[in-house]
């Protein structure tokens, strides 16, 4: 045991003892292990608080020239010993001169890989020092006359060489853990992973490699790369081979058909391994996520498409009301150029200035959203224009408000031609009315004119008889009775001539004849006056009964001849409305009830006239006005588009098609509904629902009106 | 009464019109009759008495003028006929066409022209 025999060296003392050495120091210095000492010592019997040490003085002595601080635990027994060496900290185990027994004991607690165990033998005993080597001991130290000295270099050896293990074990264990990550990764990617040598030779590859490019020769056997890869990616790797010798791995992307013609992109990525003529190559298959990449790009391209080019103005706008997306549409209707709305306030344009009312703002403040509204746009040029807009709130993923979109159509044009479809629609209605109205009154204005005429010619044949009776008179006066016999039968020539009595008669009924006709015709105008009295600019309280019947009184002389009209009104409350454009809905509903009778007649052969019933009630809370006829009925497939504009059943020239289109929309902006049921060949009922307090009213009255 | 007295048929669904015309022609020398509808007009034409001369309304219920005169000229090509309407504009051309009228006069009528084309109708015929 030449260790035992070391030659003395000098330690510098704990505990201040200032023979330290600075020669000594620097012979040992280098082999000191850094940081506190932790010896267990194994202390059988004592009393830790008895007495002031459990070793001897000796070792005391010792352990002070090991020049690190020793911190030394008791453990008063083999079980207390046993669990302190568990503590990978525990640098050593120190057995001072206990009988072999306890030695045993204590060595037996000190697992394999443990820390190391030093046995202080008493005296020479060769055998205790073999005894204590059997039992596990690392090392044995006599207490002899050199003990001091050899003791701290056993020590010292036995903890460095100790450490030194601990170390390597733990590098160890985490190069363990370390291989096991990576073999686990490279199995478990989803990309196949090769390493080739200098030669095009496969060195190692992975499951995925091995899965999407199998071998076709024996298990084992080694194989060149050009002869797994298709041709494609055989080129690739190639290029890449030619050029991929900085740090970052160059790549190239390759498409591929695979065996069933399906094509495949793959992403190929080269790098030569440091410190080899080795080189990785890794393959992943980005088909679906080029695919993906390719439709999101598509999507974005149409989106875009779509947004620049159609005819409606679409804006983007933040939480602040400031523009942040405008299309070339908007920019066209805004006056904006090159997108220099982004960041202009909404109210610069919409609503009057200041007052930030309009449906943009509406969608800001609480989320309504709106579709179709009618706005008004303020131009920089200062004019206006009415829109239709239409807006959304973006929410974020959350929920939370972003901002709104709107989407928006310049209505001036559509405006316009609505102003005139009216306009032709109610000049086609006056035309129609006026010829009912004419033709009604040229039957009395005919009688009359031709019974003026006559009574101006029985006027002349009076005449006749008056200067016939004058004579008489005068021959009276003179007394002469020839003269006046004369005169006598000369009157009653004359009667006799004219036919006195018949004229006399007829002049009398020809007279009543014509008062009666100039009646009829004050009638009528007074029917017409009713008819036409204009609306007042804003709504007021009609009376939908005096409305219908008015209506009814004017259209019934164009259609008298063929038609009978009932009618039945129930009491009704007034309601706000136009009465003029209520009159021109009904008189659009009459006229073709009347038509529709006609075109049965004209079917049938019939004589018989046919009814129109008009019937008036309040339900609930609103009025209702049933208009029904007897006449052919309206064809189950027309029925869905009879309110459709320029749509007619009607023979060319019979209607404009836009008498219910027209009906339908004056109804609606009187917040009503006209419902329709009809059965061919028995006839059609009309129904206009009215409400007795009708919504809000917006500007209805027509401008520009006759 | 000379049997050269003409026979005159007017048709009109509105008696005062019918008087009034009567009033007008009383002078002239016609026999003059009536018919308030196209029917009653069909059945005197085609029973009694030739008639030279239907002067007809056009709207009637039922059977209208233009309906009535076609009819008469079918079957009694000889019998003059002249359309008195309210409103001829809204008469379909083609079928004026073939109703073969004299004339067509429109109420409120002039006195002198009406006897002056019915005479000159009932000259042609």
């Amino acid at each position: 045991m030449a260790r035992r025999s070391r030659p003395e060296s000098v330690y510098p003392t704990a505990g201040g003892a200032e023979v330290a050495s600075a020669t000594a120091a620097e012979e040992t210095g280098p082999s000191t292990p850094t940081g506190v000492i932790r010896i267990v010592v194994l202390t059988p019997g004592e009393d830790p608080l008895g007495g002031p040490s459990p070793m001897s003085v000796e070792t005391t002595a010792a352990l002070a020239r090991l020049g690190d601080p020793v911190e030394l635990l008791r453990a008063l027994d083999a079980d207390e010993l046993g669990s302190m060496v568990g503590d990978p900290s525990i640098d050593g185990v120190l057995f001072d001169r206990l009988p072999l027994g306890k030695v045993a004991e204590g060595l037996a607690r000190i697992p394999f890989e443990g820390p190391p165990a030093i046995v202080v033998i008493d005296g020479d005993g060769e055998a205790e020092a073999l005894e204590a080597f059997r039992s596990g001991a690392s090392d044995c130290v006599h207490f002899g006359s050199d003990y001091e000295n050899v003791l701290p270099v056993v020590l010292l050896e036995q903890v460095q060489r100790w450490r030194g293990e601990r170390r390597r074990r733990l590098s160890e264990q985490r190069i363990r853990f370390l291989e096991e990550l990576n073999t686990g990764i490279v199995s478990a990617m989803p990309a196949g992973l090769v390493v080739v040598d200098a030669g095009g030779l496969i060195v190692s590859e992975n499951p995925e490699f091995a899965r999407r490019f199998p071998s076709r020769s024996e298990a084992g056997a080694s194989e060149f790369l050009a002869a797994r890869l298709p041709p494609e990616l055989m080129e690739a790797v190639q290029a890449l081979e030619g050029g991929g010798s900085g740090d970052e791995p160059s790549l190239q992307l390759v498409r591929v058909a695979d065996d069933e013609g399906t094509a495949l992109a793959y992403e190929v990525r080269h790098r030569i391994l440091d410190g080899s003529d080795h080189a990785l190559l890794v393959l992943s298959d980005v088909t679906e996520s080029e695919w993906l990449s390719d439709r999101l790009e598509s999507l974005r391209r149409d989106t875009r498409d779509i947004i620049e080019n159609i005819n409606s103005a679409l804006i983007v706008v933040d939480l602040a009301g400031r523009i942040t997306f405008a299309n070339p549409a908007a920019e066209r209707i805004l006056g904006g150029r090159d997108g220099d709305l982004g960041g202009r306030q909404i109210d610069d344009w919409f609503g009057p200035p200041g007052s930030g009312s309009h449906p943009i703002e509406a969608c800001l403040v609480d989320g309504t959203r709106s579709r179709g509204a009618e706005t008004l746009l303020h131009r920089a040029d200062g004019s206006w224009i009415p829109v239709g807009i239409s807006c959304s709130p973006r929410l974020d993923g959350a929920g939370r408000a972003r901002g709104v979109v709107a989407v928006f159509q310049d209505l001036s044009e559509i405006k316009e031609l609505e102003l005139q479809v009216r306009q032709t629609e109610k000049m086609a209605s006056i035309g129609q009315l006026a010829a009912g109205v004419a033709h009604e009154v040229n039957n009395p204005m005919g009688f009359i004119h031709a019974n003026l005429h006559q009574m101006s010619e029985y006027l002349t044949d009076l005449e006749k008889y008056f200067e016939a009776t004058d004579r008489l008179q005068r021959a009276a006066v003179e007394g002469d009775l020839e003269v006046v016999r004369a005169a006598a039968e000369d009157v009653q020539t004359v009667a006799r001539e004219i036919d006195l009595e018949f004229v006399r008669s007829d002049f009398e009924k020809a007279l009543m004849e014509s008062g009666e006709g100039a009646e009829r015709i004050r009638h009528i105008v007074k029917d017409l006056r009713d008819f036409s009295r204009p609306d007042l600019p804003a709504r007021s309280a009609a009376d939908v009964n005096q409305a219908v019947d008015s209506t009814a009184n004017i259209v019934y002389t164009m259609m008298k001849h063929d038609v009978l009209l009932e009618k039945e009104y129930g009491e009704l409350p007034k309601i706000e409305a136009y009465p003029m454009q209520l009159k021109q809905v009904f008189m659009n509903l009459l006229v073709n009830a009347h038509q529709a009778i006609e075109a049965r007649a004209e079917a049938t052969g019939a004589g018989e006239k046919g009814i129109i019933r008009i019937e008036t009630e309040e339900v609930g809370t609103e009025v209702c006005v049933r208009i029904s006829d007897t006449g052919v009925g309206i064809p189950e497939d027309a029925r869905a588009r009879i309110f459709e504009p320029f749509f007619t059943t009607k023979p060319v020239g019979a209607g404009t098609g836009l008498g219910l289109s027209t009906s339908f929309n004056i109804v609606e902006r009187h917040g009503g509904r006209i419902a329709v049921e009809s059965e061919e060949g028995e006839g059609t009922v009309f129904e206009v629902w009215l409400p007795v307090n009708a919504p809000k009213p917006e500007d209805l009255a027509e401008t520009g009106e006759a | 009464m000379s049997p050269a007295r003409p026979v005159v048929l007017l048709v009109d669904d509105e008696p005062r019109v019918l008087s009034a015309l009567e009033r007008a022609l009383r002078r002239e020398g016609f026999s003059i009759e009536t018919a308030s509808n196209g029917s009653e007009a069909l059945d005197r034409v085609a029973s009694g008495p030739p008639v030279d001369l239907v002067i007809s309304d056009y709207k009637m219920p039922g059977r209208n003028g233009i309906e009535l005169l076609t009819a008469i000229r079918e079957d009694h090509p000889d019998t003059a006929r002249i359309l008195l309407s309210g409103w001829a504009s809204e008469i379909d051309p083609g079928a004026l066409r073939a109703a073969g009228c004299a004339a067509v006069l429109t109420k409120p009528w002039d006195d002198a022209e009406l006897k002056a084309e019915i005479h000159a109708a009932l000259e042609s015929s």
